[in-house]
């Protein structure tokens, strides 16, 4: 008996050294605080900066596979509302507090953080997310809530669709969407270069798998049947059986939708196999983990585009690039998925602008002044005069996406915004 | 069909990518019945260790080796510290399964802050350039043909050091019976040690042998680690042999199925193989069946 | 044990059935605490198969995408009412656990996980890929609204609805646990083989466990489909698998508290370190490696200890005086082996009374003298490989009658033994038992009166000794089922009692009575043999195989086990043992057989066989005449 008691103590000590250090991660846990970007280096001055600041919600995955996006968008976002708050705030001097959460690119933590910053954050508008599954799987509670949800990266999930069910829609969409997209790549391949046999090939995700669908359809419009659908899945490393069956049906471009690393093994893949031809693709294909892990092997590649990061379309787009590289400092001068960075920045400024002229941070009355916004903003991608209407709650217009192309670790313009809106154009490139 | 050649090639190229990590799994297993379910994380962060050492800061390949070596070894007394020995005690396999894949967790989420979440090209150091065999019938990358010969080198030279040293014999004596061999004089925990130094080692310098094909990231090892592990199942985790096996079975299924059935099912034949074979036969397709003595 | 005391945890829970009525907070109620009733329903069906019945299982995620998609695909599709939806989500879920429940039959650990693995993945997979009938990677958005007459149950009030079915869960679960099924998983996890001996098909309680978790699943899938209106594929995820796993590990096994606690965590504590979140995959990994080392009951295992550390500190003031007068002595340390005479003597007759066997028909009466033999052999022979380990062996125990099998070792005994108990399958010849051919599973041959113990010790360690013998006794459970249990049917009721009761008789007749409620593990070496006695005893066999019951034993323990021999016999049991012993053999048996290299060199009685020459140079290893006689006679 004298020999347990030792032990005994020892598991008890044991248990108790588990106990603080479970209500020490608890404490630690809970300086829950959000961020109040440009706060610190401007000390609160005037009367009106005591008041309370102005919530908005940022959610996006901060790790895991979707996050150069992700943070990217968020760094996007953390950049316009430093430079709102150094300038003096909104509303006459109210701070922009961001909050920021990261829904993990999965559906359910997607819906649960939403629920969060609507509900016990009590945001006055969501920015965000990434992930098509992610927007779909959340839109309903900003929708219940009647508060403002910018979806500025995700491509692939509704905005317009939504006033069938609810007439008085609270999303609101910054990004090229889907249908732009398809569109644009197939008249980039058919109408413009002139190819009639085409290769799909998708991710098997909810946005490689939306994209191929639209993509069929904009194809069929052209009375045209792709040679070839393939799929793959997100880190898949070989796709030989994918591109031998391409080159078996005689296909002449291959059009992707998936996200960069994957296109990158597709690229590079073509090259071991000595097949070359053109890949037409969704906008991810300027992303940098495309650009650089396919090398040489992505040249060529080509692309819609709201944003190219070595030609910004505004004064505004180039100084974004400028404070961006200084502040944060990507790896090689270059933005992980600009895109995503400047539409996170754009869709924070339209946000300023709205709070601005509705005179109040009030949902409702947010949603008012998104619809009528009187002054232009001026975006990193654009100037944007009167972006959305009661109707219509997408930003970017099919006229303002550029057609970009992969040279040499970098986005060069292939075919400007508005002759690749506007129609066929003599190809710039081989 | 002309297609055949390159894709059996593009399957072998992969079924040894797995049948390399799947060969970490085996030796663990032999000494101590647990597995390290972090070793996809472990070929990731001796790939990102080799990536920067010898892409990032342009020292030799040779050099990223090294490293990968070193972080393999620094990797293994970790585990072996923080996971797998308390599970032991615990004798329960759901305690070793779920401690690996906190520490697989762990390792990841310190590859995305040390790394960033994006992935990297790590050019190959014997070109990128593919070779022509069979009078072009089949274009193949040297790194492909390096990470075949690897793997046939570390798993003879894995044979030849159990059959031919007194350490390896060590390894096969608490492999066939524990107590039996604690009471021969060996010393059982540092063998168990030994087997997981060396299973990390092969993870983290496959990792370097893997990166100039996949790609390197923080995010490359999940799927990597749960294919080789089906393959070291299909195969039997107590059969060096049955590893590769297994490696190959998986990565011709893979390919064959995506060429003439499905892209989208792709995976699912290699595991409906899989359950079969370990219900037919569930020591694996290589696996001795042993006789428990009641 | 008072059946109302099982029900007070239960009952502390419903209070919170209230929370909405206080917060009105869609992110608390909806949000996170509806989210958790439906993922604790998931980890309580995990905690069946994984925390009591020992299999891992890496794909509940499949099965949750199995109930999701459903009664997802049945209200969208066929625009069903979601009501009725939910019995055929729960049935298909079940049937979906019937495959992932196969493999664990025969395969546990790495492998076992594994084919969980590729089971969710393949689900996974299925629903991605059947775009007509699931919307592929779309997902399925057409969930319709939901309501209970003409309340709402939709935003706060879904919480209404998920709590509801999670305490109904858990009140099932329980229900499973605290009865011979629950005994019958843990039996099977501890000690497979010693199970399935002692009477408990593994083929149907494990996949028992696996359909009822499954069952659990399928309801939660289909509440998960309101949680946000949408049911897609990438939910369903690998990760996903793991997760619950770790809410059942981080909140504890076998614990209602512990199933609450793990999903709460696991579902709020993300929330906890926003402002962190580039770190909250290592600060999660890091709590889970701390779990698994410092807390292995999980984080309820922790308050459990705490709780009684606590309670112990109050009552060690009023013990003080109490121990003065009841000395605890640690049970190895009793002196006599042996209860009292007078007590153990009742115990006997009782069992006398409880166990007067009615043999089936053609076997004649228990006497000695009876012609037709209970057990029959014929040239009964196993090989392993080209190893013939018992050749052609004939072998027959008359009813009532202890036959000793003895012989070197490696001579076949524990061999024989093990083929008649259905361990080993026999590569040829019979065996007949009360004139009918025997074989099949362990169980089967528990069932037909053949009960066993074994040479290395086969306890369930973890288990009581009360619940030990009760494993024995699984077979007077046949007629209660599922449903008995669900209800808490008086019949079940009373069959638990009457084999408590039992089961304590049958622990004082192996003079283990006031060891009731320890642990198997503490019980000293002679004691856990004894016990084993106790357990073949519980299964109402006809023929008890004693596999070296003596072996290890003090002469104090082996004096005991000679007199329970006697008793057993008296019982009117048929007994053959095998033993190494000889002045217990010679003692207690009527015939004696002896093996050598597998075959049987002799048989007859005890005094017979100790002038035997062959035997004798059998164990001396040399021919009977080249020996003195003194060594002969030594054998």
């Amino acid at each position: 008996m004298p020999i347990l008691f030792p032990q005994k103590l020892f598991v008890r000590s044991r248990a108790l050294l588990a106990l603080a250090a479970v209500v020490g991660l608890g404490l630690s846990g809970c300086e829950n605080k959000s961020t109040t970007p440009g706060d610190s280096s401007k000390p609160s001055g005037g009367s009106a900066s005591t008041q309370d600041p102005v919530k908005v919600g940022v959610m996006g995955p901060y790790s895991g596979g979707s996050s150069p996006m992700g943070l990217s968008m968020r760094d996007g976002v953390r950049l316009a509302a430093e430079e709102i708050n150094n300038a003096g705030g909104v509303l006459g001097g109210r701070k922009i507090e961001l909050v920021e959460r990261d829904d993990q690119a999965t559906n359910e933590r997607g819906a649960q953080v939403i629920q969060d910053l609507l509900n016990s954050q009590k945001v006055c508008a969501v920015l965000g997310p990434i992930n098509t599954g992610v927007a779909q799987a959340s839109y309903r509670y900003p929708q219940e809530a009647k508060v403002p949800y910018i979806l500025n990266v995700t491509t692939g999930a509704w905005v317009n669709e939504h006033f069938k069910e609810y007439p008085d829609n609270y999303v609101f969409g910054l990004r090229a969407n889907d249908n732009q997209q398809s569109e644009l790549i197939a008249k980039e391949a058919i109408d413009k270069r002139g190819y009639k046999k085409v290769a799909i090939l998708a991710d098997e995700t909810n946005y490689g798998q939306n994209g191929r669908a639209l993509l069929e359809d904009a194809l069929k419009k052209r009375s045209i049947t792709p040679v070839y659908i393939g799929k793959f899945k997100i880190k898949d490393t070989d796709m030989t059986p994918q591109l031998q069956e391409a080159r078996n049906n005689g296909a002449e471009a291959v059009l992707t939708y998936g996200i960069g690393p994957e296109l990158a093994q597709i690229a590079n893949g073509m090259e071991k196999l000595g097949w070359k031809v053109p890949i037409v693709g969704s906008w991810t294909l300027s992303m940098s983990n495309f650009i650089d892990a396919a090398g040489g092997n992505g040249n060529g590649a080509v692309m819609p585009q709201t944003f190219i990061q070595d030609k910004p379309p505004t004064p505004t787009g180039q100084q974004f690039v400028q404070n961006y590289v200084k502040k944060y400092n990507p790896a090689n001068g270059r933005i992980p998925s600009p895109v995503s960075a400047a539409q996170g920045y754009d869709s924070m400024k339209i946000l300023a602008e709205a709070i601005n002229e509705a005179g109040s941070d009030d949902p409702k009355k947010l949603k008012t002044a998104l619809e009528n916004l009187q002054k232009p903003v001026e975006g990193a991608i654009a100037i944007y005069t009167k972006p959305f209407s009661a109707d219509n709650h997408e930003a970017i217009k099919t006229e303002e996406i550029n057609i970009g192309k992969v040279q040499d670790g970098h986005v060069v313009m292939e075919t400007p915004a508005a002759s690749s809106g506007g129609g066929a154009n003599k190809p710039t490139g081989s | 069909m002309s297609d055949l050649p390159q894709l059996i090639l593009s399957g072998v190229a992969l079924g040894m990518i797995y049948a390399l990590l799947a060969f970490g799994y085996n030796i663990t297993f032999l000494t101590s019945r647990t597995l390290n379910f972090a070793q996809g994380e472990f070929l990731m962060l001796g790939a990102l260790v080799a990536f920067s050492i010898s892409v990032v800061h342009k020292h030799n390949y040779l050099l990223g080796i090294g490293g990968a070596l070193l972080i393999g070894i620094v990797l293994a007394v970790i585990l072996e510290r923080t996971a797998i020995r308390p599970a032991l005690r615990t004798k329960s396999d759901v305690s070793w399964i779920l401690a690996t894949t906190a520490l697989g967790i762990i390792a990841r989420n310190v590859a995305e802050r040390v790394w960033g979440t994006d992935d990297y090209r790590f050019p190959s150091p014997l070109g990128n350039a593919p070779l022509s065999l069979a009078g072009g019938a089949v274009r193949v990358l040297p790194q492909e043909l390096l990470i075949i010969g690897a793997a046939a080198v570390i798993m003879i030279s894995f044979e030849l050091f159990r059959r031919g040293t007194i350490l390896g014999k060590a390894v096969t004596a608490v492999a066939t019976d524990k107590d039996a061999a604690a009471l021969q004089g060996i010393n059982v925990a540092l063998i168990i040690t030994l087997s997981f130094v060396i299973s990390s080692v092969i993870a983290a310098v496959a990792g370097v042998l893997v990166g100039p094909l996949t790609l390197v990231g923080a995010g490359m090892g999940i799927l990597l680690g749960v294919k080789a592990f089906a393959a070291a199942i299909i195969g039997g985790l107590e059969s060096g042999l049955g590893v590769v096996a297994g490696g190959l079975i998986l990565g011709l299924c893979e390919q064959f199925t995506a060429r003439f059935i499905s892209t989208g099912y792709k995976d699912t034949p290699g595991f409906v193989l899989l359950i079969l074979v370990l219900l037919l036969k569930p020591a694996g397709l290589f696996g001795k069946r042993s006789i428990k003595k009641v | 044990m008072m059946p109302f005391r099982r029900y007070i945890p239960l009952l502390a829970l419903l209070p919170f059935v209230l929370v909405p009525l206080f917060v009105s907070d869609t992110y608390i109620v909806h949000g996170v605490l509806a989210k958790v009733c439906i993922y604790v329903i998931v980890v309580a069906g995990l905690d069946l198969v994984s925390g009591y019945s020992g299999d891992i299982s890496v794909g509940h995620a499949g099965l949750l995408a199995v109930g999701a998609y459903t009664s997802a695909i049945l209200c969208w599709k066929l625009q069903w009412n979601w009501w009725g939806t939910v019995p055929v989500s729960i049935l298909f879920t079940a049937l979906a656990g019937v495959l992932l429940g196969v493999p664990a039959l025969r395969l546990a650990g790495p492998y076992l996980a594994m084919t969980t693995i590729a089971f969710g993945l393949i689900v996974q997979t299925i629903v991605n890929e059947s775009e007509k009938l699931t919307k592929g990677s779309t997902g399925i958005t057409e969930i319709p609204r939901l309501r209970l007459g003409s309340l709402s149950l939709e935003s706060n009030n879904f919480y209404y609805l998920t709590f509801v079915a999670m305490v109904l869960v858990l009140y099932l679960k329980r229900q499973v646990v605290f009865s011979f099924w629950g005994r019958a998983f843990e039996a099977l996890k501890e000690n497979p083989l010693a199970a399935e001996c002692s009477g408990v098909s593994r083929y149907r309680f494990k996949l028992g466990a696996f359909i009822i978790s499954a069952a659990f699943t399928g309801l939660a899938g289909a509440l998960f489909i309101h949680l946000n209106k949408y049911c897609g594929p990438l939910s369903f995820s690998l990760q996903f698998s793991i997760d619950f796993l770790i809410m059942l590990i981080l909140g504890g096994t076998r614990s209602m508290f512990g199933n609450i606690i793990g999903a709460f965590i696991v579902v709020f504590v993300p929330d906890f370190f926003n402002n962190i979140a580039e770190y909250q995959l290592m600060i999660f990994g890091g709590l889970l490696l701390f779990t698994l080392y410092f807390l292995p009951g999980g984080i309820i295992g922790l308050i459990n200890l705490l709780a009684r550390s606590v309670g112990a500190l109050f009552r060690r003031r009023r013990d003080a005086v109490v121990t003065a007068a009841t000395p605890r002595t640690f049970p190895g340390e009793q002196l006599s082996p042996v209860p009292e005479v007078a007590h153990q003597d009742a115990a006997t007759m009782q069992l006398q009374a409880v166990y007067r066997r009615s043999l089936p028909a053609g076997t004649g009466s228990s006497g000695h003298e009876a012609a037709a033999a209970l057990l029959k052999t014929e040239e009964l022979t196993i090989a392993f490989g080209g190893l013939v380990a018992v050749n052609k062996l004939e072998l027959d125990v008359r009813p009532g009658e202890v036959h000793a099998l003895i012989g070197p070792n490696g001579s076949g005994k524990s061999t024989t033994i093990n083929m008649l108990s259905g361990v080993y399958r026999p590569t040829g010849g019979r065996i007949r038992f009360a004139d009918l051919p025997l074989g099949g599973a362990p169980h089967n041959i528990s069932r037909a009166g053949i009960a066993r113990t074994f040479q290395n010790v086969a306890l369930f360690g973890d288990m009581t000794l009360l619940d030990n013998v009760l494993v024995g006794l699984h077979h007077t459970f046949s007629r209660i089922t599922l449903l008995d249990l669900f209800t808490a049917s008086p019949r079940a009721r009373r069959e638990e009692r009457a084999a408590r009761a039992r089961a304590q008789l049958l622990l004082e007749f192996v003079g283990l009575g006031d060891l009731a409620n320890e642990r198997a593990r503490n019980l000293p070496y002679g004691k856990q043999r004894l016990l084993e006695i106790a357990r073949a005893l519980a299964q109402n066999p006809a023929l008890v195989l004693l596999d070296e019951p003596a072996a290890g034993c003090t002469a104090g323990e082996i004096s005991a086990i000679d007199k329970i021999i006697g008793k057993m016999k008296a019982a009117g049991l048929s007994i053959l043992l095998i033993e190494h012993h000889m002045d217990l053999v010679m003692n207690v048996s009527d015939r004696v057989s002896v093996l050598d290299f597998g075959q049987k060199i002799a048989s007859g009685t005890p005094a017979e066989i100790q002038r035997n020459e062959r035997v004798i140079s059998a164990y001396l290893g040399a021919p009977a005449d080249e020996l003195p006689p003194a060594a002969a006679a030594a054998v």
